[in-house]
């Protein structure tokens, strides 16, 4: 009976054991999985944080491009009205005391018209070849040297 | 006898009991199904009309207006263009339903504005429903910082405003916008498709007061902008020719006028203008008044051309060798056709007559006597060939063809062969009458006029070459007018003259029909011409509308010297024979 007894101790021991070792594993388990769910629950968060992070840098970099469109035509249109030919009119009078020709008189000069080519006195004396720089002295010592 | 009854009741219960369960089972059912089919008729058949109403009461739209192209002159310089602004507005209700947020929104949006608390409510409390406007144009800053605002119960949309830098220049061939930004007349409806580009959408989440939520669901369609316009218009021809038209009108105390001013090389049209017109500056569209003023007259109005066709005439006399310069014909100041008598513009009686003469003195004696040796036939045929009778082709909405009555024609009489011939009884548009006479100054070839030199879009560039409809006559017979229309204007005494440069011409005074004859009163004064003689540059228009004085010579010749003496050496034609100094007459 003792033996039985003893023998179905031992059982209930065993018995215990090879409970406990399973279900720990399946707590294992089970924790792991949690965090994996809480982790798998987590990402739609992050990445809709980090969407809507995107949208508003998005937004703003839109809205700022949008300013600076409108800055660029407010400031094409300024200059179109400033170079209008009402407003260089408008200068020359005011600024400038300009006035309009109230009548032109045309004086006739006997003679040809004048030419379309420039007269040479008119030239400027600073032509392109008389500014191109000359010959450093020690080049014009070199050439008088044998070439090799 | 009690046990009998008892089981009759007992009987009567037992068949009641079942009757009443079914009732109430019944009435559960029935009202099962109702509420199941209500359901599935709230849920399923009407799911898309629900699903629009909730995503419609959830969901805000905007529309992305899409950048409005220019419309620059030839060198490129804008004569319209548009800038971002917002249209800030007031849903009415929103502000009625809550009158102290109305009052609190009213007291941060005013400020903005610029205008009274008091004053914005009592305005947007005018009417029950809708939206109140209160600016379509409000500057981009002031726009943006309301929009950034979020006052409860106020829209800001994005909108445009058109900008036209050269002020009132060329009203009415560039036209006006509508307030949803679509081209209503000139040139912006014309080309509206290629100006306006395609508007975008923006679909975003809304909140009770309709405003955007920050952060959440938005969807945009962007926008493509418009293609920008490049006329064949001068800013400087066209400003000229706007103060000389002005000038002419204020000194004739005219009813109206047109100058057009064609490179006859090209058919491209350098100034178009017209009087009365409207101010691009003060526009008013809800005037009735004003609308008569937005067509653009050189090219929907006809009129008698008078004299000016004389060169027609005698082109085809030319070309066909008919006459030469110095065919003589016997003026005797009359020329009679069955009952008709035509008499000269003056009355006079010239006896031998050049060809060249019958065009410096403009006499209606000797354009009969070319029509006449001409034949019918022939006459209308190059009338035709010159364009008359049709449209030009000008790539501008309602042009006139003007009328032209052939011998075909029911109401054609052999005296309308004669009075055609010096431009009487038939009708035109001025740019037809231009753009005859550039062909003569081209050689001979009829050119197809257009305003609009390119159309620069992100695509590309679409440039709109010259286009030569035909050849109307030989280059000799061209350059044997052009030197007879120039002894109109050098060969005699003529305020036409242009200093320094050779010019050719011809002026034109004709009635104004009214029902049962010409309007005794009134006249059309015109001068048209181009220079210089040889290489001509440019064609010039003037036609006068009722001017204090008749003739055209006197009213429209001189503004043709003056513009001439502006445009040739700004054009770059040298001045030909002596060479001129001008001296500007200072007072210093």
């Amino acid at each position: 009976m003792a033996v039985l007894d003893r023998g179905r101790i031992h059982t209930g021991e065993t018995a215990a054991r090879a409970v406990s070792e399973p279900s720990r594993l399946s707590i294992r388990f089970l924790v792991a999985a949690l965090i994996l769910v809480g982790l798998a629950a987590l990402l739609p968060v992050l990445v809709t944080s980090t969407a809507t992070e995107r949208g508003a840098a998005l937004r703003s970099l839109e809205q700022q491009r949008a300013e600076l469109r409108a800055s660029v035509e407010g400031l094409e249109a300024e200059i179109a009205v400033l170079t209008s030919t009402d407003h260089i009119a408008r200068d020359a009078k005011l600024r400038l005391g300009m006035v309009e020709p109230d009548r032109i008189l045309y004086v006739t000069v006997e003679g040809a018209a004048p030419s379309t080519t420039i007269p040479e006195r008119l030239l400027s004396s600073t032509s392109d070849s008389d500014t191109e720089p000359s010959d450093p002295w020690w080049r014009r010592l070199v050439d008088l040297l044998p070439r090799p | 006898m009690a046990r009998r009854q008892s089981r009759s009741i007992q009987s009567r219960v037992s068949v009641r009991r079942p009757d009443r369960t079914a009732i109430v089972a019944l009435t559960f059912a029935f009202c099962a199904i109702a509420l199941t089919g209500r359901l599935a008729y709230l849920q399923i058949y009407r799911y898309e009309d629900f699903k629009t109403a909730a995503l419609d009461r959830h969901l805000g739209s905007e529309r992305v207006l899409a950048p409005r192209g220019t419309i620059l002159d030839r060198n490129g310089y804008p004569l319209a263009t548009s800038i971002d602004t917002f249209e800030i507005s007031v849903d009415r209700k929103v502000w009625r339903d809550d009158p102290a947020l109305a009052s609190e929104s009213a007291g941060r949006l005013a400020p903005v504005l610029g205008i009274k608390a008091a004053d914005l409510l009592a305005d947007a409390n005018l009417e029950q429903s809708g939206d109140y406007v209160v600016g379509a144009n409000i500057a981009y800053d002031s726009g943006l910082q309301i929009a950034q605002m979020g006052i409860p119960g106020v829209k800001a949309e994005r909108n445009a405003k058109r900008i036209y830098p050269e002020g009132d220049l060329a009203s009415n061939l560039l036209g006006f916008l509508g307030r949803d930004q679509e081209g209503l007349s000139g040139i912006e409806a014309d080309y509206d498709h290629q100006l306006g580009g395609v508007a975008g959408e923006s679909v975003f989440e809304r909140d009770v007061y309709g405003r955007q939520i920050a952060y959440a669901r938005r969807q945009i369609t962007p926008s493509a902008p418009g293609d920008d316009v490049r006329l064949t218009i001068d800013r400087y021809i066209q400003r000229a020719v706007e103060l000389e038209l002005d000038r002419v009108i204020k000194e004739q105390n005219a009813k109206g006028g047109t100058i057009i001013v064609e490179d006859p090389r090209t058919g491209e049209i350098l100034a178009m203008a017209s009087r009365p017109t409207f101010n691009l500056s003060n526009l008013d569209l809800s005037n009735p008044a004003q609308a008569s003023l937005y067509r653009n007259r050189a090219v929907t109005d006809t009129y008698e051309p008078g004299s000016v066709i004389k060169v027609v005439t005698m082109s085809a006399g030319i070309d066909t060798g008919v006459v030469t310069p110095d065919t003589t014909y016997n003026d005797t100041g009359v020329v009679a056709i069955g009952d008709w008598e035509i008499h000269n513009w003056d009355n006079s009686a010239n006896g031998e007559t050049t060809m060249t003469q019958v065009l410096q003195y403009s006499l209606n004696t000797g354009s009969a006597f070319v029509s006449q040796a001409l034949g019918s036939q022939a006459f209308y045929e190059y009338l035709q060939r010159f364009g008359f009778g049709a449209v030009t082709g000008l790539d501008m909405q309602g042009e006139a063809s003007g009328s032209v009555r052939t011998p075909g024609f029911d109401t054609w009489s052999p005296v309308d062969l004669v009075t055609n011939s010096f431009g009487q009884g038939l009708s035109a548009t001025p740019i037809q009458v231009i753009n005859a006479v550039s062909a003569i100054a081209n050689g001979g070839f009829l050119m197809k006029p257009h305003i609009v030199k390119e159309v620069i879009g992100t695509a590309g560039r679409k440039v709109i070459e010259p286009e030569t409809v035909r050849r109307v006559i030989s280059s000799a017979s061209a350059l044997t007018v052009a030197r007879m229309m120039n002894a109109v204007i050098d060969g005699q005494y003529s305020p036409a003259q242009v200093p320094g440069y050779h010019t050719s011409g011809k002026s034109g005074t004709a009635g104004i029909p009214v029902p049962n004859g010409y309007n005794t009163t009134s006249s059309i004064a015109s001068f048209v011409g181009f220079g210089p003689t040889e290489s001509p540059v440019a064609t010039i228009l003037v036609k006068i509308d009722e001017p204090r004085e008749e003739y055209g010579m006197k009213v429209a010749a001189p503004a043709f010297s003056r513009l001439m003496s502006i445009i040739l050496p700004y054009l770059g034609a040298r001045p030909e024979g002596s060479a001129l100094v001008d001296v500007s007459d200072t007072n210093d």
